[in-house]
């Protein structure tokens, strides 16, 4: 070998080459995470995980986040979780993960809670129902399980007067006329595992009508009887004039917001330092001034998931229109600028709604009333959840039931992709639907 | 001789590679060089992100540092070796002995930037093998192979500024003035903390460094950035970088008119 061979000049490129290759194959050999399948698929259950997705958690959007599900609840959500091996993973890159929808205001009937789940709404807080249809649905609430129901929280009997709003949907209603019978009724509604109390303070005034209804002291009794059995007591008003009242005798929440008149920002001001939340089902207010969100929201959600009773009630109109639907939505704009919580409900199954379906009709109306797109989602998931004292759901924290509502997109910059469902679990386990096929 | 018919390009290389061979040799016989910049990323990363790290619930502390220990790992080498090492050839005169050899500058530029890369590279080599190895962090092919990219590209933003403090500073002013750099910068920049662990105003006053453009380009790759577009940090690279070349050109200018 002469010197010149074994000279740096000639040894160098040689040298330089094989580092790069080192580097290069050092960097070949490092470790990859687990393949994620995309959403479209079967969805897997009871234990996985959805990857670097954008999360609403309930409050607030946050982007790449990890979301593992164990058991059929919520184990961790962080960025890049060290999930163990072999874990199925649902690719939710260009999605958004938020907690099951909760509609804060429908009527259990026929199909509602079936219905619902397929739009992702995973519970349903039921503001008047037969209580025995309330006591057959409320267990399931309590065990994780495959369902293809939403699960059912009822304030079953409704404190009204006899004759009065409640009594005509042929479902017996167990009336009161007395102040004096505010304890026993309240504890009748305890024995049957009423969620809450709710009163009807309706004359019928509003639409032309003169109904019977309680009067103050009445109320203002069962909503004593309530507090005093540590329930919340919430209320059916339809004028600006009850609602300022019912706030006076200490009501914990309206069911629905007036169309009347637009309350004052003085008055909105009143509501919030009440901590009195207002769940206004703009849906069915919408529809009671005779305008509709029904050709709007099948043309939006997966026709084939639309059941002919869903169809039917969104088509069904009030029988004497009344009013704007401006109003209403101007007295909730007020609330939620003072500062009061504000909770998304549809009264569904009542004329103008579906059950489920209408939920993504609310949230662009809360929307159109000012509320930002975390806020009206908040509306429907935690701030539901903190309303009414329930801490097992409503938001994607660890603890919490899976019950999970995927979308595709990025639902912080259009709402209305909420109605792109890409997927629905409830108690860890996907629901089937038409969007999943 | 055959080899005199090979085109000048050729030669530029071999002298470029062979100038790089003993630049390399010379750092790494530098004990005060080598050992800072090898050990001191691999050292912080084991204990902050292996050790400390080790069993919690979430890889994104583990995954953040390989990014930001990564830049870090580079800025060591790019800015001793220029900063330190220019003014010490040039008080020591060992730079006008190089002037008056026939090799072109730019191997000589070459030579550092190339010497800085491959102590960046041994760095990275590490600190890949513990985050992947020892702190269980996973990424896309795609993704090593980008972190690994942006991390070495950092060394010409770097090397700039090190060619600037080298051209202004005395050799003893050197040594502080780079390690002023070296520690400040990796600091406010956030390459040793999450920034968005600092208070506001580091944040803000983060902006003004290369070294929190690249540790924010390295963890947009792995989706842990602050959400500030590319374009943003590449402007604002490349206009601090070319701050950084003007600087060292007047500074150079004045030294060889003297």
């Amino acid at each position: 070998m002469t010197a010149a061979e074994r000279s740096p000049w000639r040894r160098d490129p040689w040298i330089a080459a094989a580092g790069i290759a080192a580097f290069v194959s050092l960097l070949m050999m490092l470790p990859v995470p687990e393949p994620a399948d995309p959403p479209g698929g079967p969805l897997p259950e009871t234990n996985f995980a959805v990857v670097n997705v954008t999360v609403f958690d309930g409050e607030e959007f946050r982007a790449h986040r990890d979301v593992w599900v164990e058991d059929g609840r919520i184990r961790a959500v962080g960025q890049r979780l060290a999930l163990p091996d072999g874990l199925p993973r649902v690719d939710g890159r260009g999605h958004t993960l938020l907690p099951g929808l909760i509609d804060a205001h429908t009527h259990t009937y026929g199909m509602v809670l079936n219905d619902s789940l397929r739009f992702g709404v995973t519970t349903v807080f039921d503001q008047f129902t037969a209580p025995s249809l309330a006591a057959q649905k409320r267990p399931a609430r309590e065990r994780l399980a495959r369902t293809d129901e939403a699960d059912l929280f009822s304030a079953g009997n409704v404190a009204t007067a006899p004759g009065g709003h409640g009594t005509q949907f042929g479902v017996p209603v167990e009336t009161l006329t007395s102040p004096e019978e505010a304890p026993a009724f309240v504890a009748a509604r305890r024995e049957e595992s009423s969620d809450w109390i709710k009163i009807i303070w309706e004359d019928g005034s509003t639409f032309g009508a003169d109904i019977p209804t309680l009067d103050r002291e009445t109320i203002a009794a069962v909503i004593e009887a309530a507090h005093a059995e540590d329930l919340l007591a919430v209320m059916h008003v339809s004028s600006l004039e009850h609602g300022l009242a019912a706030l006076e005798m200490g009501v914990d929440g309206l069911v629905h917001v007036w169309g009347d008149e637009v309350i004052s920002e003085a008055d909105a001001a009143r509501f919030a330092e009440a901590g009195v939340f207002v769940i206004p089902t703009l849906s069915v207010r919408l529809a009671a001034a005779g305008e509709s969100m029904g050709p709007e929201l099948l043309r939006d959600l997966h026709p084939e998931d639309v059941s002919d009773m869903q169809r039917q009630t969104l088509a069904q109109t009030f029988p004497r229109p009344a009013g704007t639907s401006e109003a209403s939505i101007e007295s909730v704009r007020r609330l939620h600028a003072a500062g009061v919580r504000i909770l998304a409900g549809t009264d569904a199954p009542n004329p103008g709604t579906g059950f489920g379906i209408s939920m993504h009709g609310e949230l662009r109306l809360l929307e159109r009333a000012g509320l930002s797109v975390a806020d009206a989602l908040a509306a429907a998931t935690g701030a539901a959840a903190d309303a009414f004292g329930i801490e097992d759901r409503g938001r994607l924290e660890r603890g919490r039931i899976a019950d999970l509502l995927l979308v595709a997109g990025d639902l912080e910059a259009d709402l209305s992709r909420s109605a792109e469902i890409a997927g629905v679990w409830k108690d860890g386990f996907p629901v089937e639907a038409a969007w999943a096929r | 001789m055959a080899a005199n018919t090979r085109p000048a390009l050729f030669w530029h290389l071999r002298i470029a590679l062979l100038e790089t061979r003993f630049q390399f040799l010379s750092s790494l016989r530098l004990p005060a060089f080598a050992i800072p910049t090898l050990l001191f990323p691999v050292f912080f990363y084991l204990f902050f992100a292996v050790v400390f790290q080790s069993g919690g619930p979430s890889l994104a502390a583990p995954t953040y540092m390989l990014a930001t220990y990564g830049v870090f790992g580079v800025l060591g080498p790019s800015i001793f070796g220029f900063g330190v090492g220019l003014a010490q050839e040039r008080d020591t005169g060992a730079l006008l002995l190089k002037r008056t050899t026939p090799m072109p500058a730019g191997a000589f530029l070459f030579a550092r930037v190339a010497t800085a890369a491959i102590f960046g590279a041994v760095v990275i080599g590490a600190l890949f093998l513990l985050a992947g190895f020892a702190a269980g962090v996973e990424l896309h092919r795609s993704q090593w192979f980008s972190l690994a990219g942006i991390i070495l590209a950092a060394v010409l933003p770097f090397s700039a500024i090190g060619l600037a403090i080298g051209a202004w500073a005395k050799q003893q002013a050197a040594v502080a003035v780079v390690n002023l750099v070296f520690i400040g910068m990796s600091l406010i920049s956030g390459l040793w903390v999450p920034i968005d662990m600092l208070p506001n105003v580091m944040q803000d006053i983060a902006i003004v460094f290369p070294a929190f453009h690249l540790g924010q380009l390295t963890l947009k790759v792995i989706d842990l950035d602050l959400g500030r577009p590319i374009w943003f940090h590449l402007v604002l690279l490349g206009g601090q970088t070319a701050v950084c070349l003007v600087a060292a050109a007047l500074g150079f200018r004045r030294f060889s008119g003297r």
